[in-house]
């Protein structure tokens, strides 16, 4: 598979050279960040290439929600670096056996996952933000938890980071934490 | 407001920020507050043995199972009983959603409280799959009093509740939510949004529309909502209309932020039809996956 580099700028490049005009043919392609790379910058790569929009119904709406952020470098104190990763969960009893494979993004303090869902997009902008392993949860038990390296696709990236912060459209007036 | 309140839970902690609501909403409208919990499914025959939801293992469904089950409810809402006071435990075998309705239509429940998840281990690949909870599904569609959704913990929701936003898609179920959502307004004496999303997601028909056929929608949405609701408030002006144009439950939500509102109020579903048929409208349900507020879903003008 193709790789192609998401940098901070928010500029793509495929073998050494940026990728001018539409990105729809890289969503297959799989993915690394250049150097300081955040959360800012992959809504920059989006900016850069506004065909990937039509992607999602809710990336126009969270797009308006960085636009108007105070500052693109602003960070949250309670966490230290965004992570984007993959997950293979497997679940018995109780319920019918099931087999979820899904990307997300999760917040990373001390070496502890984090869940965004109570942070304000805002505030997570200049968080420096990195692929992860794939972790397989067997049976829901996080305890037995086994991780790979992996690779994700550029299309991977974008419908899951919107999707995990379209559960981040919470007043500004409303920070609850726990 | 509301005489007696149901709030169906777990008793675990994907419950907790509901149980805060129900708790506070409770004392709020000196309602009778019923926590209700089914433990599991009974066997055939004339066994009283049942199959516990926690542990999956085979437990004798005695007075004795019973007595402490409701203990352990108890041990689980202390805090909120030592600042709230006592509730009545009911605590049934049985299919949660069946029960659940089976109760309230028994018992006259005027409100019904519950999450968006039954199971703390299931929200993360649940919100993946983009659905709720299933018995929150079941009772959301077939109950005939308001049932609010409680996915997140609310600090300010209720106790403080200032802005309502009444969201419609004029249905005829549409007409039981305005209905609820003014009572509660003018109860209170809080703002009420009638809010309306255009939708303008073009993918079907193949054509984008226009300014000019948006505009003339929106036009038609303002005199609808003016006659239909409006007309109905009497003196009541602490109201605002609203009406965007995009994909509804995107809308809703943008809406919800911009204007920091503190509950939302939809009809489950968005189609004319019977519902006891209909399964719950996709704008509800990515609006509860998503709310950082209570949705309150109310499909029939029985309890109101």
């Amino acid at each position: 598979m193709e790789k192609v580099c998401i940098h901070n700028d928010g500029m793509i490049t495929k073998k050494g050279k940026p990728v001018r005009g539409t990105a729809l043919k890289l969503l297959g392609d799989t993915i690394k960040f250049g150097p300081g790379f955040t959360l800012g910058s992959f809504f920059l790569a989006m900016e850069n290439y506004p065909e990937i929009k039509e992607t999602s119904d809710l990336l126009e709406p969270i797009l308006e929600i960085v636009r108007n952020a105070p500052s693109p470098e602003y960070k949250t104190d309670e966490i230290d670096k965004l992570i984007f990763y993959k997950i293979i969960e497997i679940k018995g009893f109780p319920g019918p056996p099931a087999l979820n494979i899904y990307n997300t993004l999760k917040g990373q303090v001390k070496g502890q996952v984090k869940d965004l869902k109570f942070f304000h997009i805002e505030t997570l902008l200049g968080h420096q933000l990195s692929l992860g392993q794939l972790k397989h949860i067997v049976f829901g038990d996080r305890e037995d938890m086994l991780q790979y390296d992996t690779h994700y696709t550029l299309f991977e990236l974008v419908d899951s980071i919107v999707w995990e912060l379209s559960f981040n459209f919470n007043p500004l007036e409303c920070s609850i934490r726990r | 407001m509301f005489k007696k309140i149901l709030f169906a839970t777990t008793a675990s902690p994907a419950c907790d920020a509901a149980a805060k609501i129900a708790f506070e909403l409770a004392e709020k409208y000196e309602s009778e507050l019923v926590l209700f919990h089914t433990y599991g499914v009974p066997s055939h025959g004339s066994s009283f043995s049942v199959t516990d939801y926690v542990t999956g293992e085979e437990a004798s469904a005695g007075a004795d199972y019973i007595d402490w089950v409701k203990e352990e409810m108890k041990n689980t809402y202390d805090t909120l009983i030592q600042k709230h006071g006592e509730p009545t435990f009911e605590v049934l075998a049985g299919i949660p959603s069946t029960e659940i309705l089976r109760y309230a239509r028994n018992e006259g429940v005027d409100c019904i409280i519950m999450g968006a998840h039954t199971r703390e281990d299931e929200t993360e690949s649940a919100r993946f799959r983009g659905i709720v909870g299933t018995t929150m599904q079941k009772v959301a569609q077939r109950a005939r009093c308001p049932v609010l959704i409680i996915s997140r913990p609310c600090e300010t929701c209720f106790w403080y509740f200032n802005k309502i936003i009444f969201g419609t898609d004029f249905s005829k179920a549409s007409l039981s939510a305005f209905q609820f959502a003014f009572k509660m307004a003018e109860n209170i004496g809080c703002k009420l949004y009638l809010f309306h999303a255009v939708d303008i997601d073009a993918t079907q028909a193949g054509i984008s529309p226009g300014q000019k056929s948006i505009e003339a929608k929106i036009k038609i949405a303002r005199e609808k909502i003016e006659k239909e609701y409006v007309s109905k408030m009497g003196d009541f002006d602490n109201y605002e209309i609203a009406i965007w144009e995009g994909i509804p439950y995107v809308e809703l939500l943008k809406f919800t932020r911009e204007t920091s509102g503190d509950l939302v109020v939809m009809a489950h579903h968005t189609r004319e039809v019977d519902p006891d048929e209909a399964l719950l409208g996709t704008t509800v349900e990515q609006v509860v996956l998503r709310s950082a507020c209570p949705v309150a879903s109310v499909n029939r003008p029985d309890k109101l």
